[in-house]
């Protein structure tokens, strides 16, 4: 596409010269290329005479969403905008520009991922279909928008795709997106040049090019500002000469920028001095980089340094709780699971919705898909299933791995396509159609055929990973140690990283952990790159941290001291020894004693006499410090918290026995167009210490949701909560439609515009004015 | 360092300043993890202004705010900005995240947001004044205040652009997404 030999130039501003043409006031410039066709050609003919080998279409905006309220479709302005760049191009190339659709994408705004992929895709095949010689997409700040945008071009097109994206002083998007995960994610696509556009000038963007340029192993293009943007009475206004900009951009291409361009701000004046000053440059040769890195949106891991961690608990085998949670779609449970896993010190989660009755191919996605709202912690896929490993690489928000692919050629197949399209990471296991090898040498044999097989399909070796397998070493004891002599050799010969599933070495044998742990151990010293590992076990991760002080890995011993010198810390002097009080462990909030002080308690008291005799005075006594200002909101989180882990041991227990807390149901919900959740969820937590059962729709719902909830669920009682005055609103209408509906639900509402009086006048029957106000209003209910 | 955690123990209703040093250490390192997620972002205008009565005429007409609080604010000044601030969406994740975690850090980190969103607006004012020369400004007055409704954020989001300069957009509601944002109009003279 790009002659290696030269660099290449692109045009510069559309945006800028339309204005300097004197056509100003339409809110959608795309429409001019039908209105005002000969000054479109006009702009790009300035571009051509200036000496760009490439023009762009001005078509940023031209998507059927920001065309809605024209009577033109996506096809008619991209028609015309092809056609005026045609017209004038002589032997120039056409790139059809793409920018970002203008909607805010799921989970802070209404565009989903599918809706964004086909508004793409028309802009693609009506480029296509006009013969356009390439695609640029550019300016974008949402990784996912991006994703889906390269994906669109991809599969609708053979063209090829460049994407830019904009980054700020700090370099990183707005929506958090930095250098390495862009690099990492983008490359995964298959864009043949990716690279930085837009919102900084040249000097602002010098550094985060470098640092593009440290990453990438694909060409890498800068279409800079003319300088940082001000806006003088709705004039924006850019200070940069064209001759100082040219400067720094060619300080750029000395470094390794291959393809170069103008974005807001920059004219014709710009492209020619740029054109005439990098006609002579020889363009730095682009060498490809190993680096193994695996991404969530904004999150990147660079695999070896140091052993990586990859949380296994998302996976229903051997977990009752986490098969009950799948069957019953109680996401909450696997947030939590992910949430606790992250704290725990996973830098990877291994996500497995593997369960007969489960449909995987739409759960697995949903799932990853929850994760990510709340968590940016990279995720692997974790699938046998190829329909269900393609929908998950698919919807997954970064550059995930897929677990996993083996050396048997149907799997290789099977896999490596998706593994190839998605830009993913790819785990691969030493075993083939005759099972797995006794001996390392063999498993190094396969490993070399999945690497090389990944080769034929475009896969690069820095994105596999090796599992040599470990077997048991109560079935195969000899053949532990092949497991480790292939790990070494796949590490150092096949110059490939490797992963190992630790815990299975200790089926069958009494004292796991121990086994566990020495073999944890052991598989480090062998060069182990990745552990897939419970990181809730104290004792694994324990040799994990010392093996990092050991080794090297912990500078200066910084993470050791901090986690274990403050362990001891935690606990006074006289207690060390002894058993907590559970009341004590309570009040304090110390989260790691509250599972063995409660399961200590239970050898005293029954569940019952536990929640009347500890719980319920210890949340009397803090909730009359509160109101008597002795403590304050986190305070009352963290004894909050504490009674809730108090409380999953309690209702473990008794289900354990046979026996269910029953104490009622609230439904909890941030009405429709409020996005402001926090304090419904300070209620929540209060009213779960109660004892009651909280059905949480969220925020932002709908009252047509919040009927349907409240009758799905058979729950009377409907709190609900609203920040803003431009929400009460919404309160209000939400009460109305479900009161006109049916007359047997009651309303508690509480949030920062309400108050008594305004409480009654939208209907409600109770106002809290907050969470322990709502806990008495709701036990007041409950005892009538 | 001291008015900071002074400011969000404020914001998270203490009468008194808790000054276990636990506390203060845990409350400083979630600030510290707050300004590493945020990417605050801030883009303003500076406009003519002409008041007429209960009118504020920006930019001889480009926009018209009907608030008699705000042109009382703004009386006596020939210029003013609009300004708009934000920390960026991977806060609000955060945020969504320490409520799954662990609700008293959610609180804590909440409020940093809190504060620090200010922080970065009054920033942007210093930046402001010093940009368009000017020897005095007024507070940033923000949607919300007296009789300026929310209803003016989308005015305020149309006029600078802010979604495609600083990802700031406004739902059906007048609610600012990202959350920690803040849109504010300012007298210079």
């Amino acid at each position: 596409m790009f002659d290696e030999n030269k660099i290449t130039v692109f045009d510069g501003a559309m945006g800028t010269m339309i204005q300097k043409q004197g056509l100003r006031g339409s809110k959608i410039p795309e429409l001019y290329n039908i209105t005002e066709p000969q000054v479109i050609q006009q702009i790009h003919r300035k571009y051509i005479d200036a000496g760009c080998d490439i023009v762009t279409t001005n078509t940023f905006g031209a998507n059927r969403y920001k065309l809605l309220d024209s009577t033109y479709t996506v096809n008619d302005v991209i028609g015309a905008a092809v056609k005026n760049a045609k017209k004038v191009s002589k032997d120039r190339k056409v790139a059809l520009d793409i920018g970002p659709v203008g909607m805010l994408m799921e989970p802070s705004g209404p565009m989903s991922f599918e809706q964004a992929y086909e508004l793409f895709m028309e802009q693609v095949l009506a480029g296509a279909e006009n013969k356009v010689d390439l695609i640029i997409i550019e300016t974008l700040s949402d990784i996912y928008e991006a994703k889906a945008a390269v994906l669109a071009a991809k599969e609708n097109s053979h063209l090829p795709v460049i994407c830019t994206m904009t980054l700020g002083h700090d370099g990183r998007t707005f929506t958090g997106t930095d250098i390495l995960t862009m690099v990492n994610v983008l490359e995964g696509l298959g864009v043949d040049a990716l690279g930085l556009n837009c919102s900084l000038g040249p000097d602002e963007m010098y550094a985060h090019v470098k640092k593009v340029l440290e990453y990438s192993s694909v060409p890498v293009i800068v279409q800079p500002n003319a300088g940082l943007p001000k806006i003088i009475n709705g004039q924006t206004v850019y200070g940069l000469t064209a001759e100082y900009f040219v400067k720094r951009v060619c300080d750029m291409v000395d470094i390794g920028v291959r393809i170069v361009g103008g974005c807001c701000g920059t004219d014709e004046s710009f492209i020619k001095k740029l054109s005439e000053r990098v006609k002579d440059k020889i363009p730095k040769k682009i060498f490809p980089k190993e680096f193994t890195m695996i991404s969530s949106y904004c999150r990147t891991v660079l695999v070896g340094d140091k052993v990586t961690l990859i949380g296994e608990r998302i996976n229903p085998t051997g977990k009752p709780k986490l098969k009950k949670a799948l069957e019953e779609k109680n996401y909450t449970y696997i947030l939590g699971e992910a949430v606790k896993q992250n704290e725990e010190g996973a830098e990877i989660l291994d996500v497995n919705a593997g369960l007969p009755g489960i449909e995987e191919k739409t759960v697995l996605p949903h799932i990853i898909r929850q994760i990510q709202k709340v968590c940016d912690i990279p995720l692997q896929i974790d699938s046998s299933d190829y329909e269900t490993m393609e929908n998950a690489a698919r919807v997954y928000n970064g550059k995930a791995v897929i677990n996993s692919v083996n050396g048997k050629a149907e799997s290789m197949e099977k896999v490596f396509p998706i593994a190839k399209k998605y830009g993913c990471c790819v785990i691969g296991l030493t075993l083939d159609e005759n099972g797995i090898p006794k001996t390392a040498e063999k498993r190094v044999e396969i490993a070399q055929k999945i690497v090389s097989t990944a080769q034929e399909y475009g896969i690069p070796k820095k994105n596999i990973l090796i599992d040599c397998l470990v077997l048991t070493a109560s079935a195969e004891q000899e053949n532990i140690i092949q497991t480790l002599k292939a790990l070494r050799d796949v590490k150092y010969k096949l110059n490939v990283k490797t992963v190992l599933g630790v815990s299975n070495v200790s089926y069958g044998l009494p004292s796991r952990e121990l086994l566990n742990k020495t073999f944890f151990v052991m598989a480090m010293s062998y060069g182990l790159d990745c552990a897939i590992v419970n990181t809730g076990n104290v004792e694994m991760m324990g040799v994990y941290d010392a093996f990092n002080v050991l080794s090297a890995k912990d500078l200066g011993s910084g993470k050791y001291i901090k986690k274990y010198a403050q362990q001891k810390a935690e606990l006074p002097a006289d207690k060390q020894e002894n058993q907590f009080g559970l009341e004590y462990v309570l009040s304090k909030g110390l989260k790691g004693s509250i599972r063995e002080s409660t399961l200590a308690e239970l050898n005293k008291r029954t569940p019952m006499q536990i929640i009347d005799e500890i719980i319920s005075p210890l949340l009397q006594t803090v909730g009359k410090k509160y109101e008597n200002a002795e403590l304050f909101l986190p305070q009352l989180m963290q004894t909050a918290e504490a009674v809730k882990a108090a409380f999953e041991v309690l209702k473990d227990h008794m289900k354990a026995n046979g026996q269910m807390l029953k104490k009622g149901k609230i439904l909890l919900a941030t009405v429709r167009g409020d996005i402001h959740d926090i304090g419904k969820n300070i209620v929540k937590v209060v009213l779960e210490n109660h004892g009651y059962e909280v059905i949480d729709l969220g925020k932002d719902v709908s009252e047509h949701d919040i009927l349907k909830a409240a009758i799905e669920n058979k729950v009377r009682l409907i709190g609900l909560s609203a920040l803003m005055t431009t929400t009460v609103s919404s309160m209000e209408s939400t009460i109305k439609y479900i009161k006109d509906n049916s007359d047997e639900f009651v309303f508690i509402v509480g949030g920062a515009v309400l108050n008594e009086e305004y409480a009654t006048m939208i209907g409600a029957d109770y106002y809290a004015k907050d969470a322990l106000q709502a806990a008495e209003i709701v036990n007041s209910i409950f005892r009538e | 360092m001291m008015e900071r955690y002074e400011n969000v123990l404020r914001y998270l209703g203490y009468t008194s300043i808790e000054k276990s040093g636990a506390f203060i250490e845990q409350v400083m390192a979630l600030f510290d993890e707050l300004v590493k997620d945020s990417v605050p972002r801030n883009i303003y205008g500076i406009y003519d202004l002409e008041l007429k009565d209960k009118r504020v005429v920006l930019g001889k007409g480009t926009v018209v705010f009907n608030s008699g609080h705000l042109a009382g604010h703004l009386a006596g000044y020939r210029e003013c900005a609009v300004i708009a601030v934000t920390l960026g969406l991977p806060v609000d994740k955060k945020i969504s995240y320490y409520q799954s975690a662990d609700m008293s850090r959610a609180v804590i980190y909440n409020a940093c947001a809190n504060v620090y969103v200010e922080e970065v607006l009054s920033y942007a004012a210093d930046q402001v004044r010093k940009d368009a020369k000017a020897g005095y400004n007024t507070f940033p007055f923000s949607p919300g205040y007296g009789d300026l409704g929310l209803e003016v954020q989308k005015e305020i989001i149309e006029l600078l652009q802010t979604e495609k300069s600083i990802g700031l957009y406004v739902n059906e509601r007048c609610l600012l997404i990202p959350e920690k944002s803040i849109t504010a109009i300012m007298g210079l003279k």
